[in-house]
């Protein structure tokens, strides 16, 4: 949760148990250099810290993912852009429903803060009420969800 | 992460562990009514932990987990989750309810049985914790998740992020005739609500 890991041909790169959190990866399809981000809120201005971990919220790990990619090597015009995650783990009935809907505003902001960078979404798995475990190959470029109860698909 | 609250006292976390045994004790009662052993439940563990560690907890981010989850409205808001992994929720389902069917994957029944649990639980739990602090504390009606602990836990964690940083941990254990079950309950109070209950009982700082 709240990281950010770079990684080359060879490496795996994977968010465990997503809930309500996005994860989101950038990879340039020629090198197979690319980056995972794990968010778990939207916006930064909610930290009570002096120095909030940018990777933790859409705002700030949006941009640091696409900064860090760069600067590993990959060519922006080249990059796979895919993401999986933000469900509502719990559903109430009626009038205990949750106002918070924290897995459909990460979903929203991680989409706005890509569209401000000019990153269109290649595929996106997000939504519902199933957690996920988001995977992606970086030797074959394989992306992988998998779901509690129905196995692996890939992305 | 950092959001560990230190800014409690000894005698603080002392008191937490001490309402959540008395809380749990009174769980157990309730819940050795519904079957014909008795049932202890033991809290070896009751403590206010950093939000990253919440998934290890159960295991790690991928095991499967059944949990329960109920909002605490009253003098005192805040967040009741109640969390066994699947082969728990099983062995606690077939002591409870013999004859329903187990897998909480795929039966409705099962999933019925853990919110039903988790409503006398989280209630007898609540009650007890009122009848100390003589707060009015009420559960709504629980909603059932079975999902990775990960994705579970995180949620709870990234809800309550916006509005507060006080996680306060208590793992479980039943002990129903020979078997023992593990469980976890995550007690999130909202801003105030922990000091509101910290200082009627004399412990507020």
């Amino acid at each position: 949760m709240a990281e950010l890991k770079i990684g080359k041909p060879g490496d795996r790169l994977q968010a465990l148990g997503l809930g309500s959190c996005i994860g989101l990866v950038l990879v340039d399809k020629v090198t197979h250099v690319g980056g995972m981000v794990h968010v778990m809120l939207p916006h930064s201005s909610v930290s009570r810290d002096k120095k909030p971990t940018p990777a933790k919220f859409a705002d700030t790990g949006v941009p640091l993912l696409l900064e860090e990619v760069m600067r590993a090597g990959a060519i922006r015009s080249r990059l796979i852009v895919k993401l999986a995650g933000g469900a509502e783990m719990f559903s109430f009935a009626g009038q205990n429903a949750p106002k918070l809907a924290v897995g459909t505003r990460n979903a929203e902001a991680v989409r706005e803060h890509l569209k401000e960078l000019n990153l269109r979404i290649d595929r996106e798995d997000c939504g519902g009420t199933h957690g996920r475990t988001f995977e992606v190959d970086l030797d074959t470029l394989r992306f992988t969800v998998k779901v509690v109860g129905r196995g692996e698909v890939e992305l | 992460m950092g959001e560990s609250v230190d800014k409690l006292t000894e005698l603080q976390i002392d008191t937490i562990r001490e309402i959540s045994n008395i809380g749990m004790g009174n769980a157990a009662t309730a819940l050795s009514q519904m079957v014909s052993s008795a049932v202890n439940i033991t809290v070896p563990r009751a403590d206010i932990v950093d939000v990253a560690d919440i998934a290890l907890m159960m295991g790690g981010e991928e095991v499967p987990v059944a949990a329960s989850y109920v909002q605490v409205v009253g003098e005192a808001r805040g967040h009741l989750v109640l969390a066994y992994q699947t082969d728990d929720a099983h062995r606690l389902i077939e002591l409870i309810a013999p004859g329903t069917p187990l897998d909480v994957m795929e039966d409705e029944m099962a999933r019925s049985a853990i919110q039903e649990i988790g409503n006398i639980l989280s209630s007898s739990f609540l009650r007890s914790l009122s009848d100390l602090t003589r707060l009015n504390l009420l559960p709504t009606v629980p909603a059932v998740a079975v999902d990775f602990a990960g994705s579970i836990l995180t949620y709870i964690v990234a809800s309550m992020y916006e509005i507060t940083e006080q996680l306060v941990i208590v793992q479980t254990e039943f002990h129903i005739g020979s078997e023992t079950i593990n469980g976890l309950c995550v007690f999130v109070p909202e801003p105030g609500a922990l000091q509101t209950i910290l200082s009627s009982l004399g412990v507020g700082g």
